[in-house]
């Protein structure tokens, strides 16, 4: 591998699926020989707990507490298959800002030359969604982060924060941000979810580069604090991600998406809600019939 | 197309609201912000010349000198720890929060700190005064309207009764740089038709004039910046709002404001106006006769006047009126909202804070007299016209200083017929080569 590791920023709304979906790429990366670290940037602080199986783990913010310059030791585990895990934390919720936390945190893991020093192949940062402020930014801005990926669903409120990151791609692209790798489709279960990606991807001129369809593995291997290429890796769940993965992290086309406007993604909503119940509509009628 | 603000006239909310509570005798600031806002709030307070470069130490103002962690984690148990340890320094009085950009921004519960004091049997009340909230007159504007209309919950010594005393609103401490001696002569104007002035700021004000506030007869608002503590004193227990344009600059304005006073209280004595409107006759007829020669040699000026709107617009329109000078242009530093009404006393009425913008509608003007702060005198030099300082004096302005009724005029007509053209150093320099 190449000496200088390749960072990539991976968002979604919360509760999309990112961690299970990032973690699953590093436990992939990792299973095939790669030095992989893993960084949550989320104050939740559970990215990686499916890679250390939930063993406790002080996060980089717990430090800044205390004012104290922690060790690369303090701050991080080795999870499954060496993956190093990291947390950034942040504060409980409403208070404080835990978008300058995630800078503040990616400013002292530069500060302990984490990757100088763990010489990683690969840095992924598993980032809190809608990009709200610049603080979540921070990952994507110069010289971090060299591709950008979103993990979406066909849950409108998780096209919209993909579109958010699309939006703010491309405002920090111009000043050497990362660029968008693609969209990572997940929890893809009903017949329609996956057109609807693919017609929102080809909008917003960018491409799915994954499929990640809903699955029982995956709520079964979380359950005992495992990834699945952890849990069960000869199930058809763990190709997936393993396919994923190499894709990922491969060489591809790097793109600057051309997000939707206010009024154009509400249209696009709408024209999606008549087809989608317009389906169910006629299903019912038939079945009345 | 933006670009940078030169010689900006004023700080910001937080400098101001930091300045109004600095000047209340038994108040206490505490900023919880950052440690610069506080040490440049100590510049700030020092007056509009307060700034001499950097100092070795940290501001004497109480403050929680935020470090990252708050930000990241919240600054309210820092808040808490502050408000302790400054009451335990300074226990008696009133400790005003003066909240600034960083809490603002990351939503800081800085009440539930302040009520947690308050419960505890301590004087305390917050002022939400971000910078980035508006100008230093803002900050005077939301610490004084937060005061009054939480004055009930300051838990103050009670006020002893005061009839016929009147709130004076609108002059900022430090700010307005004659402050000082603006209200105390305000405060002997009243005196003399039998009102007691509630100046709240230097020696006749502090924390009694406080809980005095609502039970002033009147509100008088001299500026834009008094006008929301008036109505909320309004509002609150029903004190009339008597609002007039600027500072009384001459007998004229002096008669003007006592008749609305007296309008609305009942408590001026009519004989004691006459008395003491003959006697700032006779002043300020004193003055002009004093200086009648000098002024003639002046002659009709030109005139641009750039200055705050407690005391720029009053001495316009004496200039105007009471000289018959041609006023070119009247630039309101302090950038006041709404209309100023003083057209009719200037060609153009423009709003600006930015030095540069300052500098513009003066030369824009082409006058052939400028009365302005101390800064603009190389300006004046580079025109070639006299020049009349009145601001950025120094210290001595705020207590000496000031344009107020007839004592005003008589100062004023020493600066213009004082005034003389300054001399351009460069050209001076260079004749000499």
């Amino acid at each position: 591998m190449s000496s200088t590791p390749k960072h990539i920023a991976i968002y979604g709304k919360g509760g999309i699926g990112k961690s299970t979906t990032t973690s699953n790429i590093s436990a992939a990366l990792a299973e095939s020989g790669r030095r992989v670290i893993q960084i949550g940037c989320d104050p939740k602080s559970d990215s990686t707990v499916i890679l250390r199986g939930g063993a406790e783990l002080p996060t980089v913010l717990d430090s800044l507490r205390d004012r104290a310059r922690p060790s690369l030791e303090q701050i991080s585990t080795i999870g499954f298959g060496g993956v190093l895990c990291i947390e950034a934390g942040g504060p409980v919720p409403g208070v404080g800002c835990a978008g300058r936390g995630i800078a503040a945190a990616v400013d002292l893991l530069d500060e302990l030359q984490v990757f100088e020093k763990f010489k990683p192949d690969y840095v992924l940062y598993d980032v809190l969604g809608d990009v709200v402020c610049g603080g979540f930014a921070v990952p994507i801005r110069d010289g971090i982060a060299e591709s950008a990926f979103v993990v979406a669903s066909s849950d409108f409120m998780a096209v919209f924060a993909a579109n958010n990151l699309f939006k703010a791609i491309d405002k920090y692209a111009a000043t050497g941000g990362a660029r968008l790798g693609g969209v990572i489709a997940n929890s893809i279960q009903t017949p329609y979810a996956r057109e609807l990606l693919d017609d929102f991807a080809a909008r917003t001129g960018t491409e799915i580069v994954g499929y990640v369809p809903r699955s029982q593995a995956v709520a079964q291997s979380e359950l005992y604090g495992q990834t699945v290429i952890e849990a069960q890796p000869y199930s058809e769940q763990a190709e997936i991600y393993r396919a994923l993965a190499r894709r990922v992290v491969g060489d591809h086309e790097t793109r600057l998406p051309r997000p939707l406007n206010g009024p154009e993604l509400k249209d696009w909503a709408r024209s999606w809600g008549d087809r989608i119940f317009g389906v169910e509509r006629d299903a019912n009628n038939e079945a009345r019939l | 197309m933006s670009r940078p603000l030169v010689g900006f006239h004023d700080g910001c909310a937080l400098h101001g609201a930091l300045a109004t509570v600095a000047a209340i005798e038994g108040v206490t600031p505490l900023v919880h912000s950052t440690p610069g806002c506080a040490l440049r709030g100590a510049f700030a307070t020092a007056g509009a010349q307060g700034f001499r470069g950097a100092p070795i130490h940290l501001s004497p103002i109480s403050s929680t000198n935020l470090a990252e962690k708050h930000i990241v984690f919240g600054g309210a148990s820092r808040l808490r720890e502050q408000i302790k340890n400054t009451l335990s320094v300074l226990p008696r009085g009133l400790l005003v929060v003066i909240t600034g950009c960083p809490t603002e921004m990351i939503g800081d519960d800085v009440p539930a700190m302040v009520r947690e004091a308050v419960t505890q049997g301590e004087s305390v009340i917050d002022v939400g005064a971000a910078g980035f909230l508006g100008s230093a007159h803002g900050g005077y504007e939301r610490v004084l309207a937060a005061l009054a209309a939480r004055v009930d919950e300051l838990r103050l010594p009670a006020a002893p009764a005061a009839p016929g005393l009147v709130n004076i609103f609108g002059v900022v401490p430090r700010y307005d740089e004659t402050w000082a001696s603006d209200l105390d002569e305000i405060s002997r104007l009243l005196a003399a038709v039998g009102l007691v002035a509630n100046p709240i700021f230097g020696p006749g004000g502090g924390l009694s004039s406080l809980a005095a506030l609502p039970k002033a007869v009147a509100s008088l608002v001299l500026s834009p910046w008094g006008l929301a503590p008036a109505e909320a004193l309004k509002a609150k227990a029903g004190v009339p709002i008597v609002a007039v344009e600027g500072l009384p600059v001459g007998a004229d304005a002096v008669q003007d404001l006592l008749r609305r006073l007296a309008a609305a209280t009942s408590l001026i004595d009519d004989a004691a106006v006459e008395r003491l409107l003959i006697s700032e006759r006779r002043f300020e007829d004193f003055a002009l006769d004093e200086t009648l020669l000098a002024l003639s040699r002046l002659g009709r000026r030109r005139v641009a006047i750039a200055g705050n709107s407690v005391i720029a617009g009053p001495i316009a329109r004496f200039l105007v009126t009471n000289l018959g000078w041609d006023g070119r242009a009247l630039v309101l530093t302090d950038e006041p909202t709404g209309d100023s009404g003083l057209s009719a006393f200037a060609g153009r009425v423009i709003s600006t804070a930015d030095g540069a913008a300052v500098k513009a509608a003066i030369r824009d003007a082409e006058p052939d007299f400028l009365i302005a702060g101390a800064r603009y005198g190389a300006l004046a030099g580079e025109l070639a016209i006299p020049f009349a300082p009145i601001a950025d004096l120094g210290g001595r302005a705020a207590l000496s200083g000031g344009f107020t009724g007839a004592r005003g005029v008589a100062r004023l007509l020493a600066a213009l017929t004082a005034a003389q053209t300054p001399v351009v150093e460069t050209k001076r320099a260079a004749a000499r080569a």
